[in-house]
């Protein structure tokens, strides 16, 4: 691979990679080296994918299976079946606090389950869209927008909840009322 | 499409403005003009997505994530956890470190050092306390690269994806040096704390070992005035001792 090519991919998705390394992993560590077999194995075998949409693609991918072949073995992470979960209708007068420091919305995101924190994570680095989070996780679409919704809420819930705990102000924020529509998809 | 589908279907638009063309998102989108509080509710939706947004963007990686890939590109592609360590470990933790450097130190194998077929634990510590003790420290580069310092020791066989105990985070680094035991590569790594206080972190493979536990958490010893502490954690062995070091400073470092 030419390393033109292959320096160019690292510098577009390295830092986004590593992200989502940390998101699954929550170790640093871990996270480092997932990126870093990511590119190796892609500096091995990717010299067909010359476009940075597919190489973006593939490496998600790709970091994604290795990180659950390697520590996700006994417990697969996403199941085809999307799993019952009895989420609290949000209140009406839901609110988040708008100025919570970045690293409390961070802790919240870590402190939702693993279906949840993935797809989300996915979402937010905001270099994917739904389809291409469903072929990354290899699940289908309608799964990832009923994740998607019943994961904002939850994660809406907590931020709340720490909010609550650290006895920050908080403002009002819409609530979200299609909960329990989205349960079923 | 009624206003929950709506809703359903305008979870997963992006912030930003990504989804704009995609048609999945018209009707919906198309909904949010005629229906205020829809509206409102979206707009409090990306509101919150844009905070999630910027806090995941605020996580950097690592200083030295980016170089390590680079180097790493024509190596071959690692097939299990423990070798996918990679010597990256070693200068995240480094990366914050200010380093000074000096010496080499080349320890020969000779009779008194048994191969490490039979090394153990204790004696891995007896010969790391023995280096120290005798004086024949010495640092074999200089340099304030904390990637230096890793391919440094990687060019050496030498551990080189271990990780620091917190203590040690953001010390400056006076430098590292390898030494072959019996055979088998060791790492040392050396840190000033300051008025001729110096810690001295030997690392080993854990499979060099014949009995190193699979982890266990940093324990203090004493014995004849040195201070010192061993554990081992991640495929790795340690042992931290140090000049001018009391069994606190050790304490304080692990």
């Amino acid at each position: 691979m030419e390393n033109d090519w292959f320096q160019y991919v690292v510098d577009q998705f390295y830092a986004d990679l590593y992200r989502f390394g940390l998101k699954l992993s929550r170790k640093p560590e871990d996270a480092a080296d997932l990126v870093q077999q990511t590119f190796a194995v892609f500096a091995a075998k990717g010299d067909q994918l010359r476009d940075a949409d597919k190489a973006r693609q593939w490496l998600f991918t790709t970091l994604y299976r290795d990180y659950v072949a390697k520590y996700h073995k006994s417990k697969p992470l996403v199941s085809l079946d999307d799993e019952e979960l009895d989420l609290k209708e949000p209140a009406v007068e839901s609110s988040v606090h708008r100025d919570a420091e970045r690293s409390e919305l961070l802790h919240a995101l870590d402190s939702l389950e693993d279906h949840h924190r993935i797809v989300l994570t996915l979402f937010y680095l905001n270099q994917h869209n739904y389809r291409e989070i469903a072929e990354i996780l290899g699940v289908p679409i309608g799964t990832v927008m009923s994740r998607l919704s019943r994961a904002k809420d939850l994660l809406r819930m907590k931020t709340e909840e720490l909010a609550r705990i650290e006895g920050i102000k908080i403002v009002p924020f819409p609530s979200d009322q299609q909960g329990k529509s989205s349960k079923n998809h | 499409m009624t206003t929950e589908e709506a809703k359903l279907i305008l979870q997963s638009y992006r912030p930003g403005g990504g989804d704009d063309a995609d048609p999945f998102f018209s009707e919906a989108l198309k909904l949010l003009r005629s229906e205020p509080e829809l509206r409102r509710w979206f707009e409090g939706v990306q509101n919150f997505d844009g905070l999630m947004r910027r806090a995941m963007a605020s996580q950097s990686p690592p200083a030295g994530l980016r170089e390590a890939i680079l180097a790493r590109k024509n190596a071959p592609p690692r097939t299990t956890q423990a070798n996918s360590r990679h010597f990256l470990k070693v200068f995240l933790p480094l990366a914050a470190a200010v380093a000074i450097f000096a010496g080499i130190l080349q320890f020969e194998r000779s009779s008194e050092h048994q191969g490490f077929q039979g090394m153990t634990v204790a004696s891995f510590t007896k010969q790391a306390l023995e280096i120290k003790e005798q004086g024949r420290i010495s640092l074999g580069t200089k340099s304030t690269d904390p990637v230096q310092l890793s391919r440094w020791l990687a060019e050496r066989g030498a551990p080189s994806n271990f990780v620091l105990p917190p203590g040690l985070h953001g010390l400056p680094a006076l430098g590292c040096q390898s030494y072959s035991l019996g055979g088998t590569k060791v790492s040392l790594i050396c840190f000033t704390l300051g008025e001729n206080r110096i810690a001295h972190l030997f690392v080993v493979d854990r499979k060099s070992l014949s009995d190193a536990p699979s982890d266990t958490t940093p324990t203090l010893h004493e014995e004849n005035g040195l201070a010192f502490a061993t554990w081992t954690s991640g495929g790795k062995s340690y042992v931290l001792t140090g000049d001018n070091l009391s069994k606190e400073t050790i304490r304080r470092l692990i």
